[in-house]
């Protein structure tokens, strides 16, 4: 599985002029205006983690590993592994890079920068725990399709509830204040571990 | 268990394409080359028995043991080259080594770094700039580092210029140095498998239509030619397919020695591997 995750961490590696402008991009945005673009990073990172999806089919390297021991289940295991450590390392980053712009700025509000990019993780690895099983399934291709779908539906969703401003139950509401944050936090997992067996199952029994 | 692969009635059927009750048996210790036109089946064969695609009826075993079963253990003894290039072209050979230490137990990083170098393959070039026989010399290597057992190889010598063919193929002969290690090699390059090949399989549209030792082959197989009208007075049980051309007539015969004396104003040639897939495949009966 290592090698697995060395391969992805090795492809994103040649991506680095992607994420250097993208790093730029947020820094000048950061200093010259007070929108919020945080996302910025772990999103792009979203991108280029799908598109070694695209390179793995392109490069037949997904037929290749099916030559391998354990090949497709560490194939797997690798992409799921390799995608939270980049998502989870580029937050880092940009965190730090929030921080010490925000001190430059002396305007710090700490909490609100752990939430924002708690926040970024969350949405992200929800996002994958939809999209990797129609990856498995469908490859590449199809699978950017399906992700312009989902999001299509997240961003309609968001549009409906802010246009007829629907508000949740007030006990609800009261729920996720006092136990919000842990209870998301064990819904992504459920999520991206069922999303892992659901993948896993497909991918078994895929023909190369 | 003298066999390195055992395949029976193997079977795999698409919309447009079966591979119909395969039983082959290979032993330890030779070389095996299948050969078939496109489409024949070559590909979907050793498809099958890497697991990369599912057979739909039969058994395989691998080293004596049920590949279903033990699959993950054998493929710690299989070195592969497939048809087609397979590493991700973004990367260099020396981070084809850096992943594959951890995907095989026996990754010898210095049999790995002697191949890159006996090749002459620059391994910090990025792969997406090799030629198109750096990539396959690249592939070879990969599949013989980890000291396998047996090698498949689709096609493993298909764009290599013939002296680095022949480097490869003295690399494969050295390879069964080891009475152990075997090979299945696929290939369209027929002339490759009548300098090393042990044992020739022939395929087509799916089925196995041959299965014979290359000494056997060589030695009772052969070319009958003749003119229009001497084909006439060929007994056509001595016939197994036969091609016109405009003035002559090339049949394809077993038995060679008894029919040379039977025919003995008749030329016959010695068969190679080429004109037996063309008379096979094309020939009439």
């Amino acid at each position: 599985m290592l090698g697995f995750i060395k391969k992805d961490l090795l492809l994103v590696k040649n991506n680095y002029k992607t994420i250097l402008i993208s790093v730029i991009i947020f820094i000048l945005f950061s200093f010259s205006n007070n929108t919020d673009i945080s996302f910025i990073l772990p999103f792009m990172m979203l991108v280029i983690i799908i598109s070694t999806f695209s390179y793995d089919d392109y490069n037949k390297w997904t037929i290749y590993s099916a030559t391998f021991p354990n090949g497709r289940k560490n194939y797997i295991k690798g992409k799921y592994i390799a995608t939270i450590i980049l998502i989870i390392g580029i937050t880092l980053i940009n965190f730090i890079l929030s921080f010490l712009l925000f001190s430059i700025k002396h305007s710090i509000d700490l909490e609100n920068i752990i939430i924002t990019y708690l926040g970024c993780i969350i949405a992200i690895l929800s996002i994958i725990s939809i999209l990797f099983p129609f990856l498995f399934k469908y490859g590449s291709e199809k699978g950017r399709i399906v992700m312009f779908i989902l999001s299509f539906l997240v961003f309609t969703f968001i549009g409906i509830i802010s246009k007829f401003n629907l508000k949740l139950p007030s006990n609800l509401l009261s729920f996720f204040k006092d136990f919000g944050i842990y209870f998301i936090c064990s819904l992504v997992i459920i999520m991206l571990i069922s999303s892992y067996f659901i993948s896993k199952k497909i991918f078994l029994k895929k023909e190369l | 268990m003298n066999n390195a692969i055992e395949i029976k009635d193997l079977t795999k059927t698409y919309s447009n394409f079966e591979l119909k009750n395969i039983n082959l048996e290979i032993p330890r210790g030779i070389i095996v080359g299948l050969i078939g036109e496109n489409g024949a089946g070559k590909t979907t064969l050793i498809k099958s028995i890497l697991n990369i695609i599912h057979k739909d009826t039969g058994s395989i075993k691998i080293f004596g043991k049920d590949y279903q079963q033990y699959e993950n253990e054998i493929k710690e003894d299989i070195g592969v080259v497939l048809d087609d290039e397979f590493f991700p072209e973004l990367l260099t050979a020396k981070d084809i080594n850096y992943i594959m230490k951890d995907i095989y137990k026996n990754w010898d990083q210095l049999l790995f770094y002697k191949y890159l170098s006996d090749f002459k393959i620059d391994d910090k070039k990025i792969i997406k700039n090799f030629s198109k026989g750096m990539k396959k010399k690249l592939e070879i290597a990969t599949s013989l580092s980890h000291h396998p057992k047996l090698l498949i190889l689709d096609e493993p010598t298909s764009g290599l210029d013939p002296v680095v063919r022949e480097e490869v193929l003295d690399i494969f002969m050295n390879f069964l140095q080891d009475e152990e290690n075997t090979i299945l090699l696929s290939t369209h390059i027929t002339s490759d498998l009548e300098n090393i090949a042990d044992k020739i399989i022939f395929i087509d549209k799916g089925n196995k239509i041959l299965d014979i030792s290359r000494d056997e082959l060589f030695d009772n197989y052969g070319i009958l030619k003749c003119d229009l009208e001497k084909f006439k007075t060929i007994n056509k049980e001595d016939i197994i397919t036969y091609k016109k051309n405009k003035y002559d007539v090339r049949i394809l015969i077993n038995n060679r020695k008894k029919l040379a004396k039977k025919y003995q104003d008749l030329l016959i040639d010695k068969i190679t591997l080429e004109e037996l897939m063309v008379l096979m495949i094309k020939g009439g009966k």
